[in-house]
């Protein structure tokens, strides 16, 4: 299946279904730009400020996926994604982590951690989009 | 002076808030590739559309970048910068403009940045390394380097712009690992364990009986991060180093390759009276094989072997 | 008798016309040095000088006694540190409330043996725990022997090239370890250590251990004391840093190098100001030896702590500082007015002896003194006048030149009425408040002198801020 251009096409399965994203991450400005750039691709997007809303959005309304900043304030991403594996209703959802960090440790804590993916800030949004097709094409 | 100092500022701030969010989907669509949106800003809104545009540029990384520079380059700002850079007489001007060429990805700034390398001025230097990495100006390489000789900038920043470079800076690394000063060396060596593959090892390999411990140590952690054919063997012979920092970082960079005909040897060198050496085998034990741990007798071993034996156990729960 | 009064007059101008020099020089040189600071973090981008494998970790001790109440909190902004490489060691020293218990319920702690050198001499350990979750957590249970003894307990164990000292009932903001880091990652062979600035808490709003919303203090006593705070830190302890002679670097909230500290043999047990004993150990070491070093204090990186809100903890605090203050003084007299040791031996410690130490004896001396020459009638009035105006004119100046600094550059206070408030009782703060301080100190001062036997009853009792 050809891969849909970029921005334009509203991705959907065969179900014509929107998939629900959700951006967790304390900086407004990444915020921003990921949900203005999901959303032009066609998903809808659920923003999270910080660990613990995220984790409470997440369980509440079961997003499609989740994009996760590692270093947030009371709890960070690994943290998260250790609550969602081990919630029932999240324990399937894929999770990519976003980092400032890409040591080796550090992405595997993010693996072990349960993660799906990871990408590096600054990141390139195109990459993220792509990233996220894919991991919710792997389903 | 101070209150209405401080009430100007807040509303300043209110002002521009709003700005900002009404301009914000504007930058946003800039960057998506929506440019023509752009031309109806007013001056006012025009200040509020950089900053923001340079703020978001700092997030990200990739082609949208190119249109930024682009931007900034139609408006003159590229060129009013580079000048700022290299001929302002405040120290304090010529480090914002090498933070900002930075920001908004300036490459054509290569050139300037690397004369800035030399800039009398500590923080100017400082910011000009942040934005050659960000850049990954690679003709930089070079003159990364001989800051990094002569102490110019800090380390460890230097080191990471090198980084940033990939390629160009693993060859001159390369080249290095033969210079005459131990220091040099000791940068070249890092910088071919995170940029280099496991051939690489067979260079470092000849700088494990260097007569400084200071490089025999960095050779060892490369090996340990590199791996390679003979990596074992030499590691296992630095274990005998008559420096225990040598030795020791020969024990971590074994916690490092995982190997378990290592483990013998590591065995022994947990039982040291040297703190440092014990603690990083018990470590790499640790990291290699916990089981083994959980076998030994904790009245008969090191402190450091014993809370390794305790972490072993607790993994295992 | 006529010239005793004489005397004293000289004596008393030129105490005070060199005191507030070395203010004004000293606000001065705070001023320009903290306008570049913050400019430049303002552009603060990302840590990327961080993103590699090399940055040196560090050790975060943690020394509590008896702080069921508030360690969680303190723990839980450690744990929010961004820092790639660290690692959080509590050392209950002896605690005999539920201050261990607490950390095992929130932590899930598990008993694990901890390494140590065992190159400190220090009370022995108990027990040692480590988190399950969190296995850069961990917590030792010791037996009772004071601050100072937890602290090296801490350095004994700790695993990285570098520790940070930082009090049980501290909040420490989420850059603030990398901040306060930073003249080290440039610099690490020179920087041996560095501090960062104490914040009073009082008042602000505190949310899962992060500060998030500056607010003055409703108490009075504790506005007198942000005030004070700022004209310390800020002014006093950036020009001290400008000589290489920083001497306080805030037992709250300490970076060192781990090495140099365990080959000074660590923290000293005798004395109640620890943390400035160390410090001077620190610089005299290196001067004696004629070795490049820095000393640095960072103005960004905030730790926040409770200021006491009634006078009777308030003086005692006061008390034990002027006499950990005079104990160090002591110890190392011998470096006093020594040109070898250049600033140190010339500079700082002799303003500390004299202005600091001694400074508030001559403040309370004052006045009486004063009195009698009025009475005696040796006392010009119109003299007198001027000197108490420009007295109080020059130390509300001063004061305020701080906090302006201060706004300038942090702006943390959220409402303007904060700023009024903070000016209005600037003013207030050069009558009643000091004195009130000075009178304390000069007790302390009087104490000293008097009882040296006092110090071993220090050790025993903890070192509780809030309480001793």
């Amino acid at each position: 299946m050809t891969a849909p251009l970029d921005g334009t096409v509203a991705d959907t399965d065969h179900n014509d279904h929107i998939f629900t994203v959700l951006v967790a991450d304390d900086e407004p400005d990444v915020r921003e730009l990921v949900s203005y750039r999901l959303s032009r691709s066609g998903y809808t997007v659920i923003e999270a400020k910080d660990g613990e809303e995220a984790i409470r959005l997440a369980t509440e309304h079961c997003p499609d996926c989740a994009v996760i900043d590692v270093m947030m304030p009371k709890i960070d991403g690994y943290e998260v994604t250790r609550a969602l594996r081990s919630d029932e209703r999240t324990r399937l959802m894929p999770i990519l982590l976003l980092t400032a960090r890409a040591q080796e440790s550090d992405i595997q804590t993010g693996f072990d951690a349960g993660a799906d993916d990871y990408l590096k800030k600054p990141f390139n949004p195109d990459e993220l989009v792509a990233r996220v097709r894919a991991i919710l094409s792997r389903r | 002076m101070l209150v209405l100092r401080r009430i100007w500022i807040s509303t300043t701030e209110r002002t521009e808030g709003r700005i900002e969010t009404r301009i914000r989907p504007t930058v946003l669509g800039f960057l998506d590739g929506d440019i023509p949106g752009i031309r109806d800003l007013t001056r006012r809104d025009r200040g509020v559309f950089d900053r923001l545009l340079i703020r978001y540029s700092n997030q990200i990384s990739g082609s949208k970048l190119d249109s930024v520079s682009q931007y900034f380059s139609s408006t003159h700002e590229i060129d009013r910068e580079i000048a700022t850079l290299l001929s302002a007489r405040r120290a304090w001007k010529r480090y914002l403009a090498a933070q900002r060429l930075g920001a908004i990805n300036a490459t054509v700034a290569g050139p300037a940045l690397i004369v800035a390398l030399r800039d009398k001025n500590f923080e100017v230097r400082r910011a000009t390394v942040r934005s050659l990495g960000r850049l990954a100006v690679a003709d930089a390489t070079a003159g990364l380097i001989s800051a990094l000789a002569e102490g110019r900038t800090p380390d460890s920043l230097t080191l990471w712009a090198l980084l940033q470079m990939g390629a160009p800076a693993l060859e001159t690394a390369r080249a290095h690992l033969a210079n005459g000063d131990d220091r040099m060396k000791i940068y070249a060596i890092r910088l071919v364990e995170l940029l280099g593959s496991p051939r690489d090892s067979v260079a470092i390999s000849t700088l494990v009986h260097d007569l400084s411990p200071g490089v025999r140590s960095a050779a060892a952690l490369a090996l340990g991060r590199l791996g390679g054919a003979s990596s074992l063997t030499l590691l296992l012979e630095l274990l005998e180093d008559e420096e225990g920092s040598v030795r020791r970082d020969a024990c971590k960079a074994l916690g490092r390759l995982r190997d378990k005909t290592a483990i013998a040897s590591l065995l022994l060198h947990a039982d040291t009276d040297e703190f440092d050496v014990a603690m990083a085998s018990s470590e790499a034990l640790f990291a290699t094989d916990p089981s083994i741990l959980v076998d030994l007798d904790p009245g008969a071993i090191s402190s450091a072997l014993m809370e390794s034996r305790d972490l072993a156990f607790i993994e295992r729960s | 008798m006529h010239y005793f009064f004489d005397v004293t007059a000289i004596f008393t101008i030129t105490y005070f016309a060199l005191l507030n020099g070395i203010y004004v020089l000293f606000t001065l040189i705070a001023w320009r040095s903290l306008s570049m600071n913050l400019k430049r973090r303002n552009l603060q981008g990302f840590e990327e000088p961080f993103d590699t494998p090399f940055i040196p970790g560090i050790t975060v001790i943690v020394p509590a006694y008896n702080e069921e109440t508030g360690i969680v909190d303190s723990v839980r902004s450690l744990v929010d540190l961004r820092y790639p490489k660290f690692e959080i060691v509590v050392v209950s020293d002896g605690s005999t409330d539920a201050t261990v218990e607490r950390l095992k319920d929130e932590y899930d702690l598990v008993p694990a043996h901890r390494a140590a050198r065992k190159i400190l001499k220090t009370k022995p350990i108990i027990s040692s725990f480590v988190s399950r979750h969190h296995p850069n957590i961990w917590v030792i249970e010791k037996e009772n022997g004071g601050k100072a003894d937890a602290l090296n307990v801490g350095i004994d164990v700790a695993r990285y090239p570098y520790f940070c000292a930082i009090d049980a009932d501290a909040l420490i903001e989420p850059d603030a370890l990398l901040q306060v880091a930073a003249p080290i990652l440039s610099d690490p062979d020179r920087v041996v250590a560095s501090g960062g600035i104490v914040r009073i808490v009082n008042g602000c709003t505190v949310d899962h251990g992060r500060v998030v919303e500056v607010d003055l203090p409703k108490s009075r006593i504790a506005v007198f004391q942000v005030i004070e705070y700022f004209r310390a830190f800020l002014v006093g302890r950036v020009g001290w840093t400008r000589f290489n002679s920083l001497l306080i670097i805030s037992g709250a909230f300490g970076l060192f190098r781990r090495d140099l500290v365990t080959k000074l043999g660590g923290y000293a047990t005798d004395t109640v100001g620890e943390d400035l004993e160390l410090v001077v150990r620190i610089h005299r070491y290196h001067r004696e030896r004629k070795l490049d070093y820095r000393v640095v204090f960072v103005p960004g990186p905030v730790c926040w702590t409770e200021a006491p809100e009634d006078l009777l903890t308030l003086s005692r605090q006061r008390r034990r500082w002027h006499r950990g203050l005079g104990q160090t003084l002591w110890k190392h007299r011998a470096a006093l007015l020594r040109p070898s040791l250049g600033a140190l031996g010339l500079f700082a410690l002799p303003y500390f002896l004299f202005f600091e130490f001694l400074g508030p004896v001559v403040e309370v001396a004052g006045p009486p003194i004063t009195i009698v020459a009025f009475v005696l009638g040796y006392l010009s009035v119109p003299f007198l006048v001027a000197f108490i105006v420009i007295a109080f004119l020059l130390g509300v100046t001063l004061t305020v030149a701080a906090l302006t600094i201060e706004e300038f550059n942090f702006r943390r206070h959220r409402h303007p009425r904060d700023i009024v408030r903070l000016l209005a009782y600037s003013i207030t703060e050069n009558i009643g408040y000091r004195q009130l301080t000075d009178l304390w100190r000069t007790m302390a001062f009087v104490d000293l002198v008097k009882g040296k036997t006092e110090w071993g009853a220090q050790r025993r009792r903890g070192f509780q801020s809030r309480s001793s």
